[in-house]
């Protein structure tokens, strides 16, 4: 209906005027703005439903925190659709093969991250997580001769994504546990230079021992913080973790949830005496110390609770905000990729691949991933 | 090419994010080109083109009419948010022909040689749309680059149809001058330079 009339476009012209400026929207550009739509669409709504209490708190708190908890639904065909759009499909195939340090190499991640970001089902996600981290198998694999300096990233991913599926999906263990004990085998093959060993050695430990210690104390928080479903106890509890969570500074992920954290925490005090746990405090303090330390010297037991609690906490909020499955690492992705679309100032909103998918990372990996980085 | 279905139109009015980002899926590209074309710089692009949507989905449920409203609709918007930012930045002409940065990531298949080539014919292509008159400039970036139909730009541009196409065919006429002038650029007569599978349209936004 729209394009009838082109009897009347001369073909060579629109040929050469397509090719001089339609380039193709890049596939984290699309996601970010999908992320704003839906996060804007939320917002819309709590807006002009009858009244919440969490409104008054988000109208002036810049409404970053509770909204952009909920996942945009239908959110997957969309990628899909976005993915098939547009040339950037070429690279996206293109970066398939690639391998850590290759200029495609962060648009394979990134796609990886996207489709965990829109993958609810903890099956599922279970199912993505175990198969990306074989595929950092086969990269520390394909790599561990040629470029060993990115062996400990890759090492502190596997354990990354290996906790959470352990966490998250014990069903599926067992295949878990199978890939850790590959990679440590494969790791034992490779006889990397001594620095690097120290630096895969710190990745490998730090995480599985975050996994052993403390997913039960943070999910009966988790669960206590869910059922009273009080938004205003969980703003509190929330802010102060993230603030601990983040003080430590990742390159990456560090000023997206930073921002939000400080700007959520601005109606926070008032209601953190009464009904913040006291969990809350005692993670500020323990998380504080730990995580600077983590780097050089991979302290067993601090290390796991920096690393972890920042994950599980976004939990509750995201299942007492609104529908049901509640999936960890979601709400973050959500406030990093929101926040920047809807700050005035754009001119910090790095338009690179690396930094937007830098923002889905999500907060746990910034303590336990920054030694494995810094050390490489 | 079709556009989308009656049913996200009806979403779109309704204020559904998942019917406008299913425009999205479908307009973006060109929304993108188009403001490409309009602000010589793809970051600005990229926020102008996400602010049009968030327009959209607030205003979504003022527009009367089916999908092809829409699109006239959220042209139409990309055509003011350019103009307001035109209007703020006054650095119009300067940075036409430095603003490929962007376009690369396309090319990252091809060898260095084509790579070369496309980028300057893209910068002579560029650089000839911006010595066209601003009307006809208006006129041919709205007809080609975002595929309206000219009773569709001369109600954005509130034109007559007759003079919207007397812009166009004089648009195409200077254009086609300019461009073969450079010695570079593609001849306007010739499809040889391009490959015949890519018709004019289907082939970006599918």
């Amino acid at each position: 209906m729209d394009h009838i009339d082109h009897a009347d476009r001369n073909p060579a012209i629109a040929e050469l005027l397509e090719d001089a400026y339609i380039g193709g929207v890049g596939l984290d550009t699309a996601a970010r703005h999908l992320w704003v739509i839906h996060s804007e669409a939320d917002r819309l709504k709590e807006l002009a439903g009858p009244g919440t209490e969490a409104e008054l708190v988000t109208t002036t708190a810049e409404s970053d925190a509770p909204i952009r908890r909920s996942i945009p639904r239908a959110a997957v065909p969309i990628l899909a659709l976005v993915m098939m759009m547009s040339s950037s499909g070429v690279a996206l195939a293109a970066s398939q093969g690639s391998l850590p340090g290759d200029v495609l190499y962060p648009v394979k991640r990134g796609t990886e991250t996207a489709q965990l970001i829109f993958t609810r089902s903890p099956q599922a996600r279970a199912q993505l997580q175990l198969a990306f981290a074989r595929n950092r198998l086969d990269e520390i694999r394909r790599i561990g001769d040629t470029r060993p300096e990115h062996v400990p990233a890759l090492v502190a991913d596997i354990t990354i994504s290996l906790e959470e599926v352990e966490r998250e999906a014990p069903e599926v263990a067992s295949a878990s546990q199978r890939i850790r004990q590959e990679t440590g085998e494969q790791i034992a093959q490779l006889r990397l230079p001594g620095p690097i060993t120290q630096a895969v050695g710190d990745a490998l430990s730090a995480a599985p021992s975050a996994q052993t210690t403390t997913p039960a104390p943070v999910a009966g928080e988790s669960q206590t913080s869910t059922t009273s479903a009080v938004a205003s106890t969980e703003t509190p509890t929330t802010t102060e973790t993230e603030i601990a969570g983040t003080r430590p500074g990742s390159d990456n992920a560090g000023p997206a949830v930073g921002e939000d954290a400080t700007g959520a925490s601005a109606p926070g005090p008032t209601v953190t005496v009464s009904d913040a746990p006291s969990e809350a405090d005692t993670t500020t303090a323990t998380t504080t110390p730990a995580a600077p330390s983590a780097g050089p010297s991979a302290g067993a037991t601090p290390a796991p609770s920096g690393s972890s609690t920042p994950s599980a906490n976004p939990s509750p909020s995201a299942s007492a905000n609104d529908d049901g499955p509640v999936v960890t690492p979601r709400p973050h992705p959500t406030e990093g990729g929101g926040q920047e679309g809807e700050g005035t100032s754009r001119s910090d909103d790095d338009p690179t691949g690396a930094a937007a998918s830098g923002h889905f990372v999500r907060p746990a990996d910034s303590p336990t991933d920054e030694p494995a980085a810094d050390q490489s | 090419m079709m556009l989308f279905s009656d049913e996200i139109a009806d979403g779109v009015r309704r204020g559904d994010p998942d019917a406008v980002g299913e425009v999205y899926v479908h307009l973006a590209d060109r929304l993108l080109g188009y403001l490409v074309a309009r602000v010589h710089d793809r970051a600005t692009a990229e926020d102008l083109l996400e602010a049009t949507f968030i327009e959209l989905l607030r205003k979504g449920s003022t527009i009367t009419g089916g999908p092809a409203a829409i699109k006239v609709w959220l042209f139409r918007s990309a055509y003011f948010n350019a103009l307001d930012h035109i209007r703020k930045v006054k650095r119009r002409n300067e940075e036409i022909t430095d603003d490929f940065s962007g376009f690369d990531f396309e090319d990252t298949q091809d060898g260095p040689d084509e790579i070369a080539l496309r980028n300057e014919r893209r910068s002579v292509v560029r650089a000839a749309m911006a010595h066209v008159s601003a009307d006809q400039r208006a006129v041919l970036q709205m007809r080609y680059v975002a595929e309206l139909s000219a009773p569709e730009v001369a109600e954005i541009l509130g034109k007559t149809e007759g003079a919207v196409r007397s812009l166009q065919h004089r648009g195409e006429r200077a254009l086609a001058r300019l461009l073969e002038g450079s010695s570079s650029a593609p001849r306007m007569t010739s499809d040889s330079d391009f490959p015949p599978s890519a018709p004019s349209d289907g082939s970006q936004t599918s």
